[in-house]
Parts: structure tokens; C-alpha cells; sequence
């Protein structure tokens, strides 16, 4: 993936009621940029029930909700700060449950790109340092710098 | 102590899915279990550790079991991984 992160993916301060009410907000704005298809958000949603995407990483917890290829138009990687977490079931391990603050929403064209990706952004987040930028960032301007400096 | 080498061959790697899957599987045994590559050693128990060491298509491991069924699950995970095609 030569870019991941967008200017026009960005969102903070994201009021979510649970789970399913964030992945649904931050879907929409990827389906509004024109990243996805109008099927995208439901197959995440239904993806997510079987094989959840929270993870709790060293410093924070986050979700990167996705689907399958062939509910994408173009790839990325939408990144939301939510207001308060919300609750997700985690990775691997679906009884233990993960307090999400940010979600890294993946729109995947090429399957091969997902485990980069994946990589990346764990690799990241397992920094004090790079997580205590990304919850500084005041303005989706910050936000967005951040994200391009460390996921690109 | 198992211990057997093999090249992660299905075209997407361990990518999410997959990866909670071995996850699930090796969580399943009380045993011991490293997967080894060429930057270090991962306990598969803990899918971020699958997912940080980014395990695509063609990477090289060796996955280690220790313990009492030490072969029958080396056996099990060799063949979850032989299986992976998608």
C-alpha cells in the first residue's frame, strides 16, 4: 500500500454508543470518501462477530474492524478517535474483552497488504511514545500528521 | 522437544484471520509453543505477536513444542498451517 492514511479519513471526538455504532460512523465516512462500497459496513459488522478485531496492545487499546476485497473500492485506513472507548472482543481471543479508544478501520484491496499493514500499526502502537502523540492530537490536522508520520 | 521448519505458503499470509485462528488452536494446548524466525522467537498464544512479526507468504519459521504431546501438536499446527490456502 504506498499511502494508507488520508486526510478525508480522519475523525475525532467520535460519539459511540458501543461497538457496532462506531464501526458504523467510521464506515460511513469511508463509503462518503468513496473508499468503499454500500456493502462494506454491514460485512464488517457481520466479520467482526466471528473473528473481532480489538486488541490490546502495551499502552492503549484499539480495533482495526475490515473485509473482505471485494466490498472495497479503493484501500486505506481510516483512523477514529473516539470520545469514550467502546467495547470490543479481542483478536484471537474473543472472550477477553479490549476497551477500544481508537480504531484503524482497514479497507483492504489487496489481501497481500493486510499483514503489512497489520504489522505496521501494531509495531507503532506498542511505543509510549508514538501512542501518547496520536492521544495529544488536538485537531484532525495533528491527528493526520501523526498518522502519516508513523503509518504513512 | 518438536521442532520442524516450514515456509508460510498461502498467498496472504497470516493476516488477521488466520492468525486468530492459530492463535485459537495453539491457546487449545497446554504446551509450550515458539514459532522462530529469522528475527526472533513468538508464543503464538499471543496474536500480536503473530501479527508483529508480519508472517507472509515465503517467510521462513520453525515452530518449537515442548511438553507432554509435544509432537501431536507440533503435528496439529504444521498441519493448520499446510491447510491455510486462501
Amino acid at each position: 500500500m504506498e499511502q494508507a492514511t488520508f486526510r478525508e479519513l480522519i475523525l475525532r471526538n467520535v460519539e459511540a454508543k458501543n461497538a457496532e455504532d462506531a464501526i458504523r460512523q467510521v464506515g460511513q465516512r469511508f463509503f462518503d470518501a468513496g473508499f468503499v462500497k454500500d456493502t462494506y459496513i454491514d460485512a464488517v459488522l457481520a466479520r467482526e462477530v466471528t473473528y473481532p478485531t480489538g486488541l490490546q496492545l502495551a499502552e492503549i487499546g484499539v480495533a482495526m474492524p475490515h473485509t473482505d476485497p471485494q466490498h472495497v473500492y479503493r484501500p486505506g485506513v481510516c483512523i477514529a478517535q473516539l470520545a469514550h472507548p467502546v467495547t470490543f472482543a479481542h483478536m484471537g481471543d474473543p472472550d477477553t474483552l479490549v476497551e477500544a479508544e481508537m480504531l484503524f478501520m482497514m479497507a483492504i484491496q489487496d489481501p497481500d497488504e493486510q499483514v503489512e499493514l497489520l504489522q505496521k500499526v501494531l509495531g507503532v502502537f506498542q511505543q509510549p511514545e508514538v501512542v501518547a502523540e496520536f492521544r495529544a492530537a488536538k485537531t484532525d490536522d495533528e491527528l493526520f500528521a501523526a498518522a502519516q508520520k508513523y503509518i504513512g | 522437544m518438536f521442532s520442524q521448519e516450514f515456509t508460510i505458503k498461502n498467498q496472504t499470509g497470516l493476516h488477521a484471520r488466520p492468525a486468530a485462528q492459530l492463535t485459537a488452536l495453539c491457546k487449545g494446548f497446554p504446551e509450550e509453543i515458539r514459532l522462530i524466525t529469522e528475527k526472533g522467537s513468538i508464543n503464538p498464544k499471543n496474536i500480536i505477536g503473530i501479527l508483529s512479526a508480519g508472517l507472509k507468504k515465503g517467510t521462513p519459521i520453525t515452530i518449537e513444542v515442548k511438553g507432554e504431546n509435544e509432537q501431536e501438536v507440533g503435528n496439529k499446527i504444521v498441519a493448520f498451517l499446510d491447510g491455510l490456502n486462501e
